[in-house]
């Protein structure tokens, strides 16, 4: 993605002064910096477009098949926790933070809190996916509350239920799967970021990440009452 | 339009424009404006066709350009062209959509007091079952396989409730200019009305009296023989159809009936009856033989185990196959399971004596690969 | 343009950098093909290369080769379809009946579990317990052989839409000219742009993977249930579907790369409607591109859950819809279908001008219509299913389908309007944009009676919609995609191909075409359905001439292949400007140098206003017309 082209080159001024980000240059194709930027922000942008749509075809789905078969799904509902769920809303919208501090971190050069920020981002990502796993998915798949013909739930009182599960379990990890993507983004800046690689006049691979970021927060924001909190 | 006017001598050039594009006349009063419609669209596009075809050629020839002669000045757009030629195609295309949408919705209103027809589609094969519950006796010979002929009476409403025992399948007769796809999990419908027979009408001449005789297809892809999968709709006198749906066996031996039954009802898209290779096992020697199961176990195929499998094909398998049946409970009447077993015990050299004379294998069709050595032929064998 | 100075006609000096534009002495990097060190490091500098102009050769390679795969499977497919499926019985000299059917060409059987027999003796062999021996064997049928058609079927089918025509203009002509039209040195990703390539390469080794292990029955489209069903327990429709999604990424990222480079990277001057109508096209594909590829890419990925896991939600036995897959599936391609065919309008708008000598009647119309088109793609999804859907959705579809003829009609009439006094050069690329315009008036017109609902319920899903689409996606676009490839081949390769008999290439091609493809309204209108291995004995006839035009059609081919790769080690070196062009590509070096430009350009005049540029007296193509520098500057 954008973050690929969002780093310039590598600096050419051979034993140049001052820190790293202060001799990062803008690829050889853009006239200047700021081209360079406004170009990998429009980039992002029209990623998230595309990621919009491909969870839009999800909620569609969910739609359809919940106008089709409501009962499961307020069953479905209630078998899960909106404890976790919620829980996990705050830790992903505490690293959202954590992220558009790092930019501003960035920015204002100070570096230390720039590390900091990013690490912790990453360790909110893990947290959520943590709780996901072990609190929500395991003992859910152990019981037999699976999707499709998996189905083994002794106790079901629809006959639909394994569809609710397969909207569940296919949207949810989908998701995981965008959030485990955003936490090697993040490192990556991370890694980057301990030389000193981020900072005022350098810092679109943050601020694109950063993006990225919010989107994978906001499609839970929508998840979390669609599937939590309906009755 | 009717019938009648089929002599060639008697069409003008644009109706005999029409009869090449569509082989021949629609057979319901809606086709007919539907294939007027559909003209319309025809010598509109090709009046436009040519025109622009023939602009494009005179100046391509008259604007032939050689290297050295100056460029002439000219116009970047001319806005009142532009608006002419934007707002007449518009205009045009609004009054089509109408005119479509009007027809559409006469093909599609259900009529009142039809007779109505349930018709099941499954890989590979149609089947209708009148409203005394009986299917079709008839079979005819197309390409590789034989295919069922429903009867339908001329000029009687008649629906069709459509269901799909697997994929999705769509029911199309061409000569009715309609097509409504079937869903494995909801009922579709297809309605019309064959206009009357003309007296001299003898689509099929073997027949005795008038007949028209139309392609049934199916026209959603569904899978190896998805081209096989048609069926030929014959429209007969009202008293002709009223006389055959109170008796659509007459007095056919059980044996007979089975294999009509098995070109008639899809048995033949799986099953082949001279022992060549197919989907499911082939029928020849298979009554009265051993066979062994995906579960291990072995049994002797009786008339019970027959039944059963016709009703319940998941809960045995052969090994060497998958269970790719559906169910026919509900589809097959006890009098036509009867006539199946029989069938099967006819063309099995351990089959069972059921009282009527061996039936000579109809489906050499199906089959590539060499039968086995041909067995002695059927008798008092057990 | 100020710079039409002293030089006079370029034929004898022109392949390599003329350096006649008042700066003099300054380096000439050598053109872009020049290769870099041996062997194994030109072929790593080229499996890594950032640069466009590469990229765009390599996928021009891909697509041709795929492109020439899917045609054998389109030949065998005409071939399979020479005559029905019967049943023949022969009496045997011992007296026993046997049947076998003919008209199968290709018959590739099924692997059963049969008795194992003695070749010699004719009897079963027993084992030590005196059981039959049992063998797996490859068992002809009726099925097996229609089984294979299915499969040949899909194949074409999967590399035409997938790997050939969605990658064919924009990811190969726009990859090379999108930042040269824009004065651009490379697009505003490049290594995004090499990502893409290799996301492409590696979905396509998915798909030809599956058919390299049997082949997938599913048809294109894989609609469900069937999809989900058949060929239980194999992994070949997932490898073809997981193949499918993969080349979505691919184009996703390549239209993400093209809108931002055209926002973000034209040259100083040129404003939005100083574009060429082929950048524009390349830009309203972009935009759908990036907005539809999405949906098809969870729709494929829910269908990989329902083959692998049964998730149910397309599955009618688990309670889910069929129906929903199409409606997923068709907002995705059809749009897709103007993904295809916008590119090859927008070739089709820039062979005109060129070749015409003469201003694009109603440039911004055109440009609008582009945009008008991509805009309304995206709302006549139901079309494609009049037959499976309700009376009210279907009206409403088939309304907003006929919106889309408006845009279309306008743009054949302002390239009609183009040929209007013109100055038009009768040569290759000029032959394909005569027949581009005859073939795709034909595909317009005859959606006419797909998109009004009472007659498109007799032609829906018959050999009349095979030859629409064919008619536009192969007769506009391919058509296009090679009358392109001629254009712009000198400035590619920076060689002059055999003109004659290019023309003799595209006449043969387009009498092939429309032999073959003609043919099949007669037999949609009087009842073929498509996807058919066989058929009734009356539609023998016109099957048999298509097929015959799928040879003529298969000869033009080969001969434009050959004349193409016979230019590359025998053609006369090519000029700066050819044609006469006035846009960008035609103001460098054919081929171009690395990075494009030694300049920026600065762009004075309109893509097209050769009236006005080209001064009395003077041919266009005595005027390479080098772009202005900016500054005056290197950079």
């Amino acid at each position: 993605m954008s973050a690929i082209d969002s780093h310039g080159s590598p600096p050419t001024a051979a034993g140049g002064k001052g820190p790293l980000w202060s001799r990062m240059k803008h690829a050889h194709h853009f006239r200047n910096h700021d081209e360079e930027f406004d170009a990998c922000k429009l980039g992002m942008w029209l990623f998230l477009t595309t990621e919009v749509l491909l969870f839009s075809g999800l909620f569609v789905a969910y739609a359809i098949m919940r106008m089709k078969y409501p009962q499961a799904f307020t069953n479905g509902s209630h078998y899960l926790d909106w404890r976790w769920g919620g829980l996990n809303t705050i830790v992903l919208l505490l690293s959202s933070f954590t992220m558009a501090y790092s930019i501003r971190n960035a920015q204002m050069n100070k570096q230390g809190w720039l590390k900091f920020n990013l690490a912790f981002t990453v360790l909110c990502g893990a947290l959520f996916l943590v709780i996901k796993f072990t609190l929500e998915y395991a003992p859910k798949w152990a019981q037999g509350k699976r999707p499709g013909f998996l189905f083994s739930y002794p106790n079901a009182q629809d006959p639909y239920e394994p569809i609710w599960w397969s909207i569940y379990y296919s949207a949810t990890g989908i998701h995981a799967t965008h959030v485990l993507i955003g936490m090697g983004l993040i490192t990556y800046l991370f890694l980057r970021s301990l030389k000193g690689t981020y900072g005022p006049k350098h810092y679109t691979g943050v601020e694109v990440v950063g993006l990225y970021w919010h989107l994978v927060d906001l499609i839970w924001i929508f998840l979390f009452p669609l599937l939590y909190l309906i009755h | 339009m009717t019938h009648a006017a089929l002599i060639p001598s008697l069409l003008s050039p644009a109706d005999a424009v029409q009869r090449f594009m569509f082989r021949r006349p629609g057979s319901s009063p809606v086709t007919h404006e539907s294939d007027w419609m559909f003209m319309y669209i025809f010598w509109l596009s090709t009046a436009i066709f040519i025109g622009l075809m023939a602009l494009m050629a005179y100046w391509v020839l008259k604007y032939r350009w050689k290297p050295g002669q100056p460029l002439i000045r000219s116009r970047s757009h001319n806005t009142p062209l532009e608006i002419t030629w934007t707002v007449i195609p518009t205009i045009v295309l609004v009054t089509m959509f109408f005119q479509g949408f009007r027809i559409y919705a006469k093909q599609q209103t259900p009529v009142s007091g039809a007779i109505v027809m349930q018709v099941t589609a499954m890989k590979w094969s149609w089947s209708i079952m009148y409203p005394n519950g009986a299917g079709t006796s008839e079979t005819t010979r197309n390409g590789a396989v034989d295919i069922p002929v429903f009867l339908m009476p001329e000029d009687t409403p008649i629906k069709l409730e459509m269901i799909s025992e697997d994929v999705i399948h769509s029911f199309w007769i061409p000569d009715f200019r309609f097509k409504q796809d079937v869903f494995p999990n909801r009922k579709t419908t297809y309605s019309f009305r064959a206009d009357p027979l003309a007296p001299d009408e003898h689509d099929n001449p073997d027949i005795p009296y008038p007949n028209r005789e139309m392609w049934l297809f199916c026209a959603e892809y569904c899978g190896d023989n998805h081209s096989e999968m048609a069926g030929i709709i014959r429209i007969v006198p009202k008293d002709v159809y009223a006389k055959w749906s109170s008796d659509p066996w007459g007095d056919m031996a059980p044996a007979q009936i089975g294999q009509k039954l098995w070109a008639g009802r899809g048995c033949n898209a799986c099953h082949t009856v001279d022992g060549g290779a197919n989907t499911g096992p082939s029928w020849k020697n298979l009554a009265g033989y051993e066979s062994t199961y995906t579960d291990g176990t072995t049994a002797v195929l009786d008339s019970n185990h027959i039944r059963d499998s016709i009703l319940n094909p998941g809960a045995k398998v052969r090994t060497g196959f998958t269970n790719q049946m559906p169910s026919y409970a509900g589809r097959l009447t006890e009098k036509e399971i009867n006539a199946i077993i029989a069938y099967l015990n006819s063309i099995s050299d351990k089959g069972q004596n059921m009282g009527v004379a061996p039936v000579a294998p109809a489906g050499e069709a199906m089959a590539i690969a060499p039968a086995p050595a041909p067995p002695p032929p059927a008798g008092d064998g057990h | 343009m100020s710079t039409i100075d002293t030089h006079g006609p370029h034929d004898s000096h022109a392949a390599h950098g003329h350096d006649d534009h008042g700066h003099g002495g300054h380096h000439h990097e050598g053109s872009y093909l020049t290769p870099r060190g041996g062997l194994f490091s030109t072929i790593w500098s080229w499996m890594t290369t950032v640069d466009h102009k590469k990229l765009g050769v390599m996928y021009l390679t891909a697509v041709l080769t795929l492109f020439f795969v899917g045609g054998v499977a389109a030949l065998a497919v005409r071939a399979e379809l020479w005559a029905p499926n019967r049943a023949v019985s022969e009496t045997q000299p011992d007296g026993t009946v046997k049947t076998t059917i003919k008209g199968q060409l290709f018959n590739i059987g099924v692997p059963t579990e049969v008795t194992k027999v003695d070749p010699a003796t004719g009897k079963p062999v027993l084992d030590a317990q005196g059981n039959e021996v049992k063998e797996w064997k490859r068992v002809e049928s009726l099925n097996s052989g229609n089984q294979t058609y299915n499969r040949i079927m899909t194949l074409h089918g999967a590399i035409m839409v997938f790997m050939v025509i969605i990658p064919s203009i924009p990811a190969a002509l726009g990859n090379f000219f999108l930042p040269i039209m824009l004065g651009a040195k490379d697009v505003a990703f490049p290594r995004l742009n090499l990502l893409s390539w290799w996301v492409y390469v590696f979905g396509s080794v998915f798909a030809v993977a599956s058919v390299i292990v049997g082949g997938v029955d599913t048809g294109w489209t894989f609609y469900t249930p069937y999809s989900t069903m058949t060929d239980a327990g194999h992994w070949r429709v997932v490898a073809m579907v997981a193949g499918a999604f993969i080349l979505g990424f691919s184009s996703i990222l390549t239209g993400l790369n093209f809108i931002v480079t055209v926002h973000k990277l034209r040259a100083p001057g040129m404003g939005w409607f100083d574009m060429p109508l082929f950048v524009w096209a390349i830009y309203a594909t972009a935009i759908i591109q990036v907005l539809a590829t999405p949906v098809i890419g969870i729709t494929l990925l829910m269908l990989i859950f329902e083959r692998l896991f049964h998730v149910g939600i397309f599955d009618p036995r688990m309670g889910g819809d069929p129906v929903l897959f199409q409606h997923f599936f068709w907002f995705y391609s059809h749009p897709v279908v103007y993904v295809m065919i916008l590119p090859g309008m927008g070739v089709a708008s820039e062979l005109i001008a060129v070749h015409a000598h003469k201003r694009l009647f109603g440039y911004r119309a055109i440009a609008f219509a582009s945009l008008g088109i991509a805009g309304v793609s995206f709302i006549v999804w139901g079309h494609h299913m009049f037959t499976a859907e309700g009376e009210l959705a279907a009206a409403v579809f088939s309304a907003l389908t006929f919106l889309v003829a408006i845009p279309t009609a306008v743009k054949v009439f302002n390239w009609l309007g183009t040929l209007y006094k013109a100055h038009i050069s009768i040569n290759t690329p000029m032959c394909y944009a005569l027949s581009f315009l005859f073939l795709f008036s034909i595909g317009g017109l005859t959606g006419l009676p797909l998109a009004t609902l009472s007659t498109d319920m007799h032609l829906h899903d018959s050999y009349f919609v095979v030859a629409h689409f064919h008619y536009v996606m192969m007769g506009s676009t391919l058509i296009a995609f090679v009358g392109g490839i001629h254009h712009w081949w000198p400035k590619m390769f920076g060689r002059m191909y055999n003109d004659t008999w290019g023309i003799i290439g595209c006449v043969l091609v387009f009498i092939g075409f429309n032999v073959t493809f003609f043919t099949q309204f007669f037999l949609g209108t009087r009842g073929m359905p498509r996807r058919y291995a066989s058929y009734v004995d009356e539609f023998t006839i016109f099957h048999q001439i298509s097929t015959v035009g799928s040879w003529i059609l298969a000869l033009g081919f080969l001969i434009t292949l050959f004349n193409l790769l016979h230019s590359l080690v025998a053609g006369k070196k090519a000029p700066p400007n050819p044609w006469g062009g006035l846009t960008l590509e035609w103001s460098v070096e054919s081929p171009p140098s690395e990075h494009n430009f030694h300049h920026e350009p600065l762009v004075t005049h309109g893509p097209y206003a050769f009236d006005e540029v080209v001064p009395f007296h003077r041919t266009p193509e005595e005027f390479p017309l080098p772009p202005k520098p900016v500054g005056g500057g290197h950079h």
